[in-house]
């Protein structure tokens, strides 16, 4: 049987076909958040954005929470707000949060309330050095 | 930054709901085929290249890699011995 918390839905997941684009990245590595109806990558896109390198660099996509089938999972919860939470607990959630596509179903809002979504802009799903 | 939003209005013509879902999908492909090729513009507000620097109102803050999702924030004083600036 299905419950709610198989439901949730994944802020930092992978370019492909299905996912939602959540934001893309701005020149200061600050996420701007595209709201309104949520815009599914197709097949197209997906190839276009892999052709300019990785889109995890220049994008944000959503995608369902696999839970167990992702790394990052903890066995009970996401691993990455988790840590990204108690590494910037100065932060202070913004007094009116900006709007987003998925927190009625966000994994990490769901997880940490509002300072997931001051976090959240902040957030490049892959940061690693180019060699 | 500023908010775009491209709005099309169809006063007084009532088209057929296959119609609608057919301009709405249209209008949604031809923002992601612009999206595509995205990437931070360099004439912008905030372009140019990342910079290690304050965020308004906010401590420190760095990403750093980690599994390659990361984030971490530091005082000033901090970022001043790690970065030399």
């Amino acid at each position: 049987m299905k419950t709610e918390a198989d439901n949730k839905t994944c802020p930092s997941s992978t370019c492909k076909e299905g996912a939602l684009l959540l934001g893309v990245v701005q020149g200061d590595n600050t996420v701007a958040l595209l709201t309104g109806t949520p815009l599914t990558v197709d097949k197209a896109f997906a190839e276009k954005a892999h052709e300019d390198g990785d889109p995890e660099r220049r994008f944000r996509f959503a995608n369902k929470c696999v839970q167990t089938g992702c790394k990052q999972w903890t066995g009970h919860s996401c691993g990455v707000i988790t840590r990204l939470h108690e590494m910037n607990e100065r932060i202070e959630a913004d007094a009116q949060l900006k709007p987003c596509a998925i927190r009625n179903t966000c994994r990490w809002y769901a997880q940490e309330g509002d300072s997931a979504c001051t976090i959240c802009t902040y957030v490049v799903t892959n940061n690693l050095e180019e060699v | 930054m500023a908010q775009k939003e491209f709005k099309v209005v169809l006063d007084g013509i009532k088209l057929s709901a296959d119609a609608e879902k057919r301009i709405e999908k249209g209008i949604q492909s031809l923002v992601m085929q612009e999206l595509a090729g995205y990437k931070p513009n360099p004439d912008g507000p905030v372009g140019g290249p990342i910079k290690v620097g304050p965020i308004p109102g906010r401590t420190f803050h760095i990403p750093i890699d980690w599994i390659g999702i990361i984030a971490r924030d530091f005082n000033l004083k901090e970022a001043k011995q790690i970065f030399r600036f």
